[in-house]
């Protein structure tokens, strides 16, 4: 499983980890709060890595009209 | 993303239906403790989908984490579902609810509509396993996210009065508001702003798709004929199904605290209607705007041929309505 992934889990799973996450004002503090969090815990994440999810998310959302 | 089954999802919605092997899954988004107040869920998930976090936190399960998700978190019992045919006060209905805290309104979401009908994407599925998977999805949408609400109301999508027999079955003892109004207004505001229901194409009402006289017939009719379908669907239902109540457009707004308490099993307070009484000023669809009466000017902008074709195609429906209602 990419890191992402394995971190994504952990936020599923460990509220105060979400609600500091939650607490970011935009998308670059987020990242650098990821990638500090997700380093602690000993999961490796990329930017670059951060960057691919969140274009592949607003992909997806722009494509949601195809939706049957 | 299968997630393990001990996941729970407080605060998590699902806003999205995707198909894997003939299975759905869902996408999620965090709301938190944000309550659903505006006019439509989509509207909803418009904004929260945009927030930093959840640009980057969505993610994925298939079927089976809604399931376990119902088993450790039912949500809320619906208290009340709202069909309507259309442009006839059914979101002042939902805006008016969704103004008292106890309240968690579901505005037609999309996903719920692709659930509903989820026989074009998995016509192999039996019936049992399509009402599972409709419950289920309901069950996700309508958690309490504040811990102060108490009822649930669900608006579906004028077509979804054709998929009656399916939500009954999910939801048996809910019951039911089926929203309508005078047909030549109803034609004209559909006309004036076409609605996905009367949009060739791009709706696709499953039980008529297949008639081959719609192909030829303009778009003023189609959309006479497309609500036409709706009135008489709503018809069947106020027959033959029980806990059903019809409100016509000019029982609006006093019907909502005057007839809903009764049929939904609510007890609003003076306060309550209060605050119900203040949201049915402002325009249901634009709240930032105030509520103006439209009746006289749609009755003025319909031409001959608008009025001929609400007479042929809705009005018999309507009329059946107001005898039923009556």
């Amino acid at each position: 499983m990419p890191g992402f992934q394995n971190f994504l889990v952990m936020v599923l799973g460990e509220p105060a980890l979400r609600d500091d996450l939650l607490k970011m004002p935009d998308l670059p503090s987020l990242k650098a709060r990821v990638l500090e969090l997700s380093r602690e815990r000993g999961i490796e994440i990329g930017e670059e890595e951060l960057d691919t999810v969140i274009r592949n998310n607003r992909r997806s959302w722009l494509e949601r009209w195809a939706d049957l | 993303m299968g997630g393990p089954v001990s996941l729970r999802f407080d605060g998590w919605i699902p806003f999205r239906l995707f198909w894997q092997g003939g299975q759905p899954g869902v996408e999620w988004l965090y709301l938190g403790n944000r309550r659903l107040t505006e006019p439509f869920f989509e509207a909803a998930v418009q904004t929260a989908v945009q927030t930093p976090f959840n640009s980057l936190f969505r993610f994925r399960t298939p079927a089976q984490a809604l399931e376990d998700w119902h088993s450790t978190s039912p949500g809320l019992k619906p208290s009340g579902f709202i069909f309507h045919l259309s442009r006839c006060g059914s979101t002042l209905i939902t805006q008016m609810l969704a103004a008292l805290d106890g309240s968690v309104v579901l505005s037609e979401p999309g996903v719920l509509d692709r659930m509903i009908r989820s026989h074009l994407r998995a016509p192999q599925a039996t019936e049992t396993q399509r009402i599972d998977w409709l419950r289920w999805l309901v069950s996700a949408l309508g958690q309490p996210r504040t811990g102060e609400e108490r009822h649930l109301f669900i608006k579906f999508e004028p077509r979804h009065i054709l998929d009656f027999d399916r939500i009954r079955s999910a939801f048996p003892d809910v019951p039911w508001v089926f929203v309508y109004r005078e047909p030549v207004e109803v034609l004209v505001s559909n006309l004036q702003k076409p609605s996905a229901l009367v949009t060739r194409g791009m709706y696709g009402l499953d039980a008529v798709t297949a008639d081959p006289e719609l192909a030829g017939v303009d778009d003023d009719e189609y959309a006479a004929r497309m609500l036409g379908i709706v009135a008489e669907a709503a018809v069947v239902c106020a027959s033959q199904s029980p806990g059903g109540m019809l409100v016509e457009y000019r029982e609006l707004p006093d019907a909502v605290w005057r007839r809903l308490p009764a049929q939904c099993g609510l007890a609003f307070t003076d306060a309550d209607i209060d605050r119900m009484k203040s949201a049915a000023v402002f325009d249901a669809k634009q709240p930032s705007r105030r509520f103006e009466a439209d009746t006289e000017t749609k009755q003025r902008h319909a031409s001959e041929r608008i009025r001929s074709l609400a007479d042929r195609w809705i009005r018999p429906a309507y009329r059946t309505l107001e005898k039923l209602r009556s």
